[in-house]
């Protein structure tokens, strides 16, 4: 089926910069009609510049030279923009208008570059968001994109990109915002449609997995320049350049595992805990909805043991932490921390027993300290030791976590976020708890820094007889380092087990969905014959 | 690993914010001219040529120095007693420097403690404290401050005070939203995780952060105390004679402008020159937050 034609797209020596930054240095990519190039790398390696240089649609600071880049027919790509090249952005809650309906928003897109009746933009909407699987394409048309969630917003983006029939996609990261589950079913529509339409594909992602799935070719990006490029099948089993074997070598997999003995007594208990939340809405002026975030949630958690939390975003995860480290209080059920129950400690007490490092390592150090005195508070509050002997320990905590001395000094702006994260971990220490609770701690940070604190926290643990809790969204994260694994779903643990066990034979179908949208990157298969494979 | 370290691009991470401060010209014209200002309201007593209150009846109304009939030594001319011009605009200038920061500390004191608790302890305390912002600023400040000052009299002391207890609500405003962002903050979650006390996440973990915008709040409200200063010393209700504050010179010299111009247009012009600057620094610091935003 493939014919060696022109390219639908061909840039060669394409240059950004921006003010002193050289954001994208000199770098070539082809597109196929019918195929799809993924552009991967990690933050700040310029794949995101280099999609909007190519839509012209670069900050005004922005410089862009190229020696050529062109589209097939020999224009600028961005002189065809929404007709024959279109594009799909990375985050669907702001990437659509939200004081205009969907259905405004689609028409809009039509009728600006085919002109026609509104009947007839009307009716080519209502075929893409089909297309799409838009549930209900009638009622959606008439919806505002609040009323929608991030997959449904993210397909109608899609639909828009569609609505000319565009040779040429350029999808940016469209799927990261989205849960395990959407993505995959994201993907397969992704998929189909390029079957379907012939659409060259341009997808820039930073997962592999999703690289492994979709991408006939590849092109790895690092520090504005392409480092290795080739057909996704080699570049994935045969890495040339260090830089993309080293993010192979980043992708979560199973650790050696350890022999976990259980020995039935806990330092972290939670019986029956449930919350539910008032929430404004329902008929009439006093009418109150509530809202159950948790229900009947029991666990245990030993001594240096590792206990994972995976669930999709709003299954009560965080709810779930936010308890257990005292910030808020259960409506039903109970908490123990050591034998003790949580709620009878004040919170001072119970932040000697137990510690939490959050999700966003860019939210969760004050901005206005250096790392010295951020890490200085717990050691005030929770120990007796004089300046000198804060000091000292400041020392020890920053080396526990492996960061070089000078940060001590540095503010947490100055910090990249694996840095950031890994001072947010040595403040959890700083008391020496029992417990570390995690909430989501990798999920900002890129794959390699991911793998490097992943890598952290199991040391900790070993050295430390440090218990913790792992909450996130990734399977495959969990997998990799903990012992025992707890699905929610709507609030609730629907299954429970070691996490080998989970995996292997995970029994509800709700965790067979999480785990079927895990993106692996085949590993044991010989050089030659590695596929990527969702199932 | 071969990634970049940061540290070593930003190695005391200072923030790219003051450095756009420098490379912006109205504040840098704003504050070098509001420096100027405080370090002449400091050092009056040495820079000025007179004494700023001795009266000379045969060196009435004399001219400032471009005109012929001026008088040598006395550089922007006299007053309708004969005290040199000069020396009077430049302890003028103690006045409205004087007035303006003490009447920002008062309500800054007040307006960022009640918004600060406004917004981190919400409810009923929220709402009892939005609507004591909510009267004040149904209060037209210029006529409370001249009936307060009508019934107990002026002096600066008490117009400081009135003006004080007055222009708190901007601050308060922006310190109640500003706080409400950076209440559900990880680090003020992780600071109560922490067992820090209520006392220090306000002031050492939210203060610090909401400075950027209050700062500017100030700046428009010390610009805005220095205005009220002179129009009620206009009135004849704030600064008393023979203190020479530059609302006073304007009204004691208004009999006198048809034949003595400079005698109104010189006190003007430091009233403008200084509100000018002072809101010229405040939006350089506007202009620079948003663009780090």
């Amino acid at each position: 089926m493939m014919q060696e034609t022109l390219p639908l797209l061909s840039v060669r020596g394409l240059d950004v910069q921006i003010d002193e930054t050289h954001a994208v240095r000199g770098i070539d990519l082809t597109v196929k009609r019918g195929q799809t190039l993924a552009l991967v790398g990690e933050s700040g390696s310029g794949k995101s510049m280099t999609a909007l240089a190519l839509m012209g649609l670069t900050p005004p600071a922005a410089r862009v030279s190229a020696q050529e880049l062109c589209f097939e027919t020999g224009a600028h790509p961005a002189t065809l923009r929404g007709e024959r090249v279109a594009m799909v952005f990375q985050e669907p809650m702001t990437a659509l208008n939200p004081v205009f309906t969907i259905g405004d928003q689609l028409r809009a897109v039509f009728r600006h570059h085919r002109g026609g009746t509104a009947a007839m933009a009307r009716a080519r909407a209502l075929e893409l968001l089909e297309r799409v699987g838009v549930r209900e394409p009638e009622n959606r048309l008439r919806h505002y994109p609040h009323m929608m969630s991030g997959g449904q917003r993210q397909r109608v983006l899609i639909a828009m990109a569609l609505m000319c029939s565009p040779d040429l996609l350029i999808a940016d990261e469209p799927t990261t915002a989205l849960d395990v589950t959407t993505q995959a079913k994201l993907l397969d529509l992704l998929v189909d449609l390029q079957r379907e339409l012939g659409l060259g594909i341009l997808f820039i992602t930073h997962d592999l997995g999703v690289v492994a799935k979709i991408a006939d070719d590849v092109a790895v990006m690092k520090e504005g320049q392409i480092v290795e490029t080739g057909p996704a099948r080699s570049v994935l089993s045969a890495p040339n350049h260090p830089y993309t074997q080293n993010l192979l070598d980043s992708l979560p997999r199973p650790m050696e595992p350890v022999t976990f003995a259980q020995s039935g007594s806990a330092v972290l208990q939670a019986d029956s805990l449930g919350q539910v939340y008032d929430v404004q809405g329902g008929a009439g002026l006093f009418a109150r909805k509530t809202f159950r975030a948790l229900s009947n949630v029991s666990l245990h958690l030993e001594q240096s043991e590792i206990l994972g939390v995976v669930g999709e975003s709003g299954c009560g995860k965080s709810t779930l932490a936010r308890i257990l480290i005292g910030l808020d209080s259960a409506t039903e059920g109970r908490v123990e921390v050591c034998g003790d129950d949580a709620s009878a400690l004040p919170q001072r007490q119970l932040a000697r027993r137990i510690q939490p490092v959050f999700q966003d390592p860019f939210g969760s150090l004050n901005p206005a300290w250096s790392v010295g005195r951020i890490l200085e508070l717990p050691l005030k509050l929770h120990t007796n030791l004089d300046a000198v002997a804060r000091s000292a320990r400041i020392d020890v905590l920053i080396a526990d976590v492996g960061l070089p001395e000078r940060v001590r000094q540095a503010s947490p702006r100055a910090l990249s976020g694996g840095q950031r994260q890994r001072v947010a971990i040595a403040r959890a220490l700083a008391a020496n708890p029992q417990v570390v609770v995690c909430d989501e701690p990798t999920s900002a940070l890129d794959v390699s820094v991911q793998a490097q604190i992943l890598k952290l926290l199991r040391a900790l643990r070993d050295e430390k007889e440090l218990s913790i809790l792992f909450i996130s969204h990734d399977l495959a994260v969990v997998e990799n380092l903990c012992d025992r694994v707890l699905v929610m779903d709507a609030g609730q643990i629907i299954e429970e087990g070691p996490a080998d066990q989970i995996f292997a034979t995970p029994r509800h179908p709700k965790t067979r969905a999480l785990k079927e949208a895990v993106l692996e990157v085949e590993w044991d298969t010989p050089v030659t014959g590695l596929v990527g494979h969702l199932r | 690993m071969s990634a970049i370290d940061p540290l070593a691009a930003n190695p005391s991470g200072a923030r790219p914010s003051e450095r756009a401060m420098r490379r912006h010209l109205g504040f840098m014209i704003g504050a070098t001219v509001v420096i100027a200002f405080v370090l002449l309201a400091i050092f009056a007593p040495l820079v000025s040529p007179h004494d700023p209150f001795e009266q000379n009846l045969l060196l009435r109304l004399k001219p400032p120095f471009w005109h012929t009939e001026s008088q040598p030594g006395y550089w922007l001319g006299t007053d309708q007693l004969g005290r040199d011009y000069l020396s009077r605009l430049i302890y003028g200038t103690r006045i409205s420097i004087a007035l303006g920061f003490g009447a920002i500390l008062i309500s800054g004191l007040i307006g960022i403690t009640l918004g600060v608790v406004a917004g981190y302890f919400g409810g009923w305390i929220d709402t009892a404290i939005s609507t004591l912002i909510t009267t004040r600023l149904s209060l037209p400040v210029v006529l409370i401050a001249l009936a307060v000052v009508a019934i107990v009299g002026g002096s600066l002391t008490v117009v400081l005070l009135v003006i004080g207890l007055l222009l708190w609500d901007q601050f308060a405003v922006v310190a109640r939203t500003t706080t409400l962002k950076l209440r559900s903050a990880e680090y003020v979650s992780a600071a109560r995780a922490m067992g820090a006390s209520r006392a220090h996440i306000l002031v050492q973990e939210i203060l610090p952060n909401i400075r950027a915008p209050l700062i500017v709040v100030a700046t428009v409200e010390m610009a805005n105390a220095v205005l009220i200063e002179a129009a009620l010393s206009f009135l004849g209700l704030g600064v008393q004679a023979p203190l020479p504050s530059w609302g006073l010179m304007l009204s004691e010299g208004k009999n006198f402008m048809f034949f003595s111009p400079w005698i109104i247009t010189l006190p003007g012009l430091c009233l403008f020159a200084l509100t000018l600057a002072i809101n010229l620094m405040g939006d350089g610091l506007r202009d620079v937050q948003e663009a780090r935003r």
